[in-house]
């Protein structure tokens, strides 16, 4: 009998955090995971694709619930759109019930409330703005 | 862009879709990993052509993947299910290829490729040959019998050395 | 006579492809399992083209990587070019390679080797951070 090996999971990843780019932890271990920073790349697909492909894999995997922080000074349309996209392929998960986002957000800003609010309506998992 | 550990590991099913995600997700920690350099598509190459060997035929849900770099080799592994055939005709040319010098490797690659004929599954018969000629002969399959008697799991382990 | 044209979109695996009857273009990357099944229309193409008064054609080809599957099936594609030449079409092949990128540099030198053709090498910047 065998089985594969079991051990091997999608590895956490890691982003440091630059001038225009979140700090990004995708943690496949815990589910513990975050994108915190200021998002405004020229081109924010190249930063998303590794992001959106992991999220994707994820969902593949199956693997423990995710609870995302996020946390944004500001984010640029462009990133926007990609960071719903990797939100999106998390979302197809069937475990997306048990997955939370939470949305921080300095309370004046109302723009950055309404993103969190526009999370809500469009994702089938939880969004907590806080 | 700093990534950790510098591996990228996988265990699912394996689709075109995946394909492309895991290639995605590949060429952002190889490039993080060992920065820009002219190998780094050939580098990267070995996973690509082993992932689709896997997908060619995979009979289980899932496969395994790992890529990782240890001390100055990458090493990418894929494990997955195949009907007994296909197991062990993967198994023979893999081992006649090593057999091969590396002229022989080179003037096979251009017989096979002057071949118009595909295998059934779309297959090149190409990729073999070009895992061994662009990586080297530090390749390695082996075949581990499973409850079902026709079908094996195999195990692919190809490492390269970094430094040219 | 009415040439054929030609124009199909990029997707993640698959190249862009456009055709105007002059200019054959393949770019972007092509990482099909089943590449044949993509490249024939193609093949099907040249044929035809083949088939025309002798002209002027160029042929681009701007990969930024492609799997072996693919490998085969460009041989195949460029082996119609030769055939073309071979009629007295005056053909120029182009094929880029990023920043002196080795893997694509060796996949056009064994091409160029295998049917006697001479490719123009265009180098091109590296795009941003795509590999594949």
């Amino acid at each position: 009998m065998t089985t594969l090996n079991e051990n091997m999971n999608l590895n956490d990843l890691h982003i440091a955090a630059t001038e225009e780019t979140p700090e990004v932890l995708l943690s496949a271990q815990t589910g513990k995971s975050y994108l915190k920073g200021r998002s405004l790349p020229e081109n924010a697909f190249e930063f998303y694709r590794p992001i959106i492909s992991w999220a994707k894999l994820y969902v593949e995997q199956r693997g423990v619930a995710l609870d995302i922080t996020l946390c944004f000074d500001y984010l640029n349309s462009s990133s926007s759109r990609f960071l719903f996209e990797m939100l999106h392929a998390l979302d197809q998960s069937p475990e997306s019930a048990s997955y939370i986002v939470r949305w921080q957000t300095d309370p004046d800003d109302e723009l950055m409330i309404e993103k969190g609010e526009e999370l809500q309506r469009l994702l089938k998992m939880k969004v907590e703005i806080i | 862009m700093t990534m950790n550990p510098s591996i990228l590991g996988y265990d699912g099913r394996l689709s075109s879709d995946v394909r492309v995600q895991l290639t995605d997700l590949l060429a952002a920690i190889a490039l993080a990993n060992l920065g820009k350099r002219t190998d780094l598509r050939k580098l990267c190459s070995i996973a690509i052509e082993l992932l689709d060997n896997a997908q060619r035929h995979c009979t289980g849900d899932t496969i395994h993947f790992s890529w990782r770099i240890v001390g100055s080799d990458v090493v990418v592994s894929v494990q997955n299910r195949a009907q007994g055939q296909d197991a062990l005709r993967l198994k023979a040319q893999v081992d006649s290829v090593l057999a091969m010098t590396n002229d022989e490797i080179t003037e096979a690659f251009k017989a096979q490729m002057m071949n118009p004929e595909f295998g059934e599954k779309g297959g090149a018969g190409l990729g073999i040959l070009q895992i061994v000629k662009k990586g080297g002969k530090n390749y390695e399959v082996e075949l581990e019998p499973t409850d079902n008697h026709n079908e094996y799991l195999c195990k692919s382990h190809v490492k390269t050395s970094l430094v040219a | 006579m009415i040439m054929q044209t030609l124009s199909i979109t990029e997707t993640r695996n698959s190249p862009a492809v456009s055709f105007d009857g002059h200019a054959f273009v393949i770019k972007g990357v092509s990482t099909m399992v089943n590449a044949m099944e993509f490249y024939k229309s193609l093949l099907a193409l040249l044929d035809e083209c083949a088939q025309e008064a002798p002209r002027e054609l160029q042929v681009e080809i701007n990969l930024c990587y492609y799997n072996s599957s693919s490998n085969k099936c460009l041989y195949l594609l460029l082996e119609r070019v030769k055939r073309m030449i071979d009629k007295g079409f005056r053909v120029q092949v182009t094929w880029c390679v990023e920043d002196d990128d080795e893997f694509m540099r060796e996949g056009g030198q064994t091409i160029e080797e295998l049917l006697g053709l001479k490719f123009h090498y265009k180098q091109v910047p590296f795009n941003g951070e795509r590999l594949f």
